[in-house]
């Protein structure tokens, strides 16, 4: 090797970058060649020195700090509908954030108002755009429209009817009518705060919630609030990000995914006795390797309180786990199976159900549906084709029900498909379906006494309603989403006599709706609406 | 409830990306682009491009930050092309580069990086020196020959030393230290 050969491998060389037969070459000149040793050195320290400079100065600097609200508006300014072309109706409600209110004020009165100012300001565009039609007089000037009575009220058989009476500059009266949205709906807003709210846990006596409340950009805080929303006391206030938690079964404890290190987007479970107000970390994920998310999630207590399985996400592998309560004996339950999405005890706690991914299609949408045994043994499939998200068991354990992806059914208007509800019994692996309507029927949840499945169906229209069906097919009952954004997932209250909802917002909504706020509700049985089905 | 998704990001992580990247595609967009302002244009185009394939990040093809390193080289080299586009006597190791009146960083380093390196070399020489990639890393990441990683970052340090001549560390160990004096 010659001073030239040397002089192009040298960067390398002092950087430890060089292969090593590279390098025994290049040492063997050195050692020989005095000027080269003086190069490599002196190179050595600029090399070194000039890192170390030139890190610190860039260190110093930070994106803007409206960076973020700068990138909501530029994407929200894109056009919506290309984007939403992207994304399957149901992978989108999947993908909303894990969030929701305490408040004061219902839902009810306020989406009432909004809705009326809504219609008038369309009653307002209607004028305009009648202005604009009308032939123009002589002077070339536009008749100028005047309302000569505030818009009225009518109350009638069918809906309210809005009439307002305008009259043009000859005087002429000009009648327009017409029929406001609906709005009436029983859903009572038990909690509300600016943003989200999402329900992350029931307590088994059915009298609290942990809740969760998300502003755009912004952390998560949690609450402890009363069902009835008459009480509500803030949890560990601070920079913290929480997606989901399990209370335990003797309503003592609660284990909470819980995000502290801002900057490594790591989350684990956490442990919080109610009396002692101690927290324990139970699982411990460390340092992230191959990408930004990594996860130890959805815990869910085994009915009997001395386990807790959850979800745990590394490298990019998501697998059923079951450790005990005091967070020993972390164990892989699923073989090398990986999870899909949804995954429920057995009421009796001797089998877990899972929605498994084999790889093929998309894992939301091509799972599989498994029961295992809590110790890993006995692995049996179930169904194949249904949507990872939402899987509930019959109180006696017995049965299943599910969400079938039905791919025959891919057209224009539902690209990846329309899902129905079915069930299976666990023994015979015999499946029944239980909803026909070509619509997206999902997040179906087995009332406690067994005597509905309480599921979200976009079947009445282009929004999400809450539905009630018999496990038998029968007695099909609606109630509408007053809000007409957003799916609602239902959880039972113990009573079986009400359930709590808040709302997926789909991701779409979420990043170009800036402003848009969902709560928590609550709904009783007896405010569903009986739907008269085909014979 | 579970909304747990195996290949691809929810909103609430779409956000948690980019705190958790914004200042690292700042810096890299700063260090190539050499103006702040331009800095968070390229900020804004990297996370708008970031947010339109998220879902279709394949960690099985590289690890993240490679993946995000390479969109934001790419975009920041794309939008130095459009800027210099009709400029058809501006060089590609053009020293006119603006120093605006704001400018947070004065150190002798940066200024001598932004005003004595061309675009590509400013990008191998943030992936060695601040991302602290290896040759192979980087030759990943820009899609090109590790030689030529090499030769851009030979020419990179043949420059700054020229001008930077007097810019030596101070803790730094004694020369005879080569064999493991690189901290």
């Amino acid at each position: 090797m010659n001073c030239q050969q040397a002089q192009e491998l040298m960067l390398q060389f002092v950087e430890h970058e060089l292969q090593p037969e590279m390098s025994a070459a290049l040492e063997a000149h050195l050692a020989t060649c005095d000027a080269c040793q003086h190069e490599a050195a002196d190179l050595q320290v600029f090399s070194t020195g000039f890192g170390r400079r030139y890190r610190a100065d860039l260190d110093r600097l930070s994106a803007p700090p409206q960076a973020w609200d700068a990138l909501q508006a530029r994407l929200a300014s894109r056009t919506a509908p290309d984007q939403a072309a992207l994304r399957p109706r149901m992978l989108e409600r999947a993908r909303t954030p894990t969030q929701h209110t305490i408040g004061t004020q219902p839902m009810l009165k306020r989406s009432s108002v909004l809705n009326l100012v809504a219609f008038g300001l369309i009653a307002v565009l209607v004028i305009a755009v009648i202005v604009a039609l009308m032939p123009r007089q002589s002077g070339g000037g536009v008749a100028a429209l005047q309302p000569t009575d505030a818009p009225s009220q009518t109350p009638s058989a069918e809906a309210m009817i809005i009439t307002v009476i305008v009259t043009s500059e000859q005087g002429n009266p000009v009648v327009i009518t017409a029929t406001p949205p609906p709005v009436a709906s029983p859903f009572e807003t038990i909690f509300s705060l600016p943003g989200y709210e999402h329900i992350l846990a029931i307590s088994p006596d059915g009298e609290w919630m942990l809740v969760s409340n998300r502003t755009r950009g912004g952390p998560r805080s949690l609450y402890l609030a009363r069902i009835d929303g008459s009480e509500s006391i803030p949890l560990f206030p601070g920079e913290r990000y929480y997606k989901s938690a399990a209370w335990s079964p003797n309503g003592r404890e609660i284990v909470i995914e819980m995000m502290t290190d801002g900057d490594n987007v790591i989350y684990d479970l956490y442990s919080y006795d109610l009396e002692t107000e101690l927290i324990t970390q139970l699982t411990n994920h460390g340092a992230y390797e191959t990408g930004p998310m990594h996860f130890d999630s959805a815990p869910k207590w085994s009915p009997d309180g001395a386990r807790i399985a959850y979800i745990s996400q590394r490298s990019y592998q998501l697998h059923l786990y079951v450790m005990n309560a005091d967070g020993s004996g972390q164990t892989q339950i699923s073989g090398d199976l990986p999870i899909a999405g949804s995954f429920e005890w057995s009421p009796d706690g001797s089998r877990i159900a899972f929605a498994s991914y084999d790889g093929e299609g998309e894992a939301l949408l091509d799972a599989d549906l498994n029961v295992i045994n809590a110790d890993g043994s006995g692995l049996q499939v179930l169904a194949e084709g249904i949507y990872a998200m939402g899987l509930s068991w019959s109180p006696d354990s017995t049965q299943l029900v599910y969400a079938q992806i039905d791919r025959d059914a891919v057209n224009e208007e539902n690209p990846y498909g329309t899902a129905n509800l079915y069930t299976v019994d666990v023994a015979t692996h015999e499946a029944q379906q239980l909803t026909t309507d070509p619509a997206h029927d999902a997040y179906p949840a087995w009332s406690p006494d067994g005597q509905y499945i309480a599921f979200t169906s976009d079947r009445d229209g282009d929004h999400f309603d809450m539905w009630l069906i018999r496990p038998d097919g029968s007695d099909l009952r609606k109630l509408d989403n007053p809000v007409g954004v957003g799916t609602p997932y239902p959880y039972w209250l113990p009573d079986s006599q009400s359930l709590m909802t808040d709302l997926l917002i789909p991701y779409i909504e979420y990043l170009f709706s800036s402003d848009r706020e969902t709560d928590i509700y609550r709904i009783d049985l007896a405010d569903f609406v009986p739907v008269n089905m085909e014979p | 409830m579970n909304l747990i998704r195996p290949d691809q990001a929810e909103p609430t992580e779409f956000a948690e990306v980019f705190h958790r990247y914004k200042n690292l595609v700042y810096r890299a967009a700063y260090s190539i682009l050499g103006d702040s302002a331009d800095a968070e244009d390229a900020l804004q185009e990297v996370f708008v491009r970031v947010y339109d394939s998220l879902a279709s990040y394949d960690a099985s093809r590289g690890a993240f930050s490679t993946w995000l390193y390479r969109i934001t080289v790419n975009t920041c080299l794309a939008q130095k092309r459009r800027k210099r586009a009709g400029l058809a006597d501006w060089s590609d190791s053009a020293v006119q580069v603006s120093f605006p009146e704001d400018q947070i960083l004065e150190s002798a380093v940066m200024k001598v990086v932004i005003g004595s390196l061309s675009d590509k070399l400013r990008a191998v020489v943030f992936l060695r020196y601040y991302a602290q990639l290896s040759y192979t890393e980087i030759a990943d990441v820009l899609d090109i020959p590790t030689g030529t990683v090499q030769s851009r970052l030979n020419q990179a340090m043949t420059t700054l030393r020229r001008m930077l001549g007097g810019v030596r560390d101070q803790t730094a160990r004694p020369a005879h230290h080569r064999q493991n004096g690189v901290e």
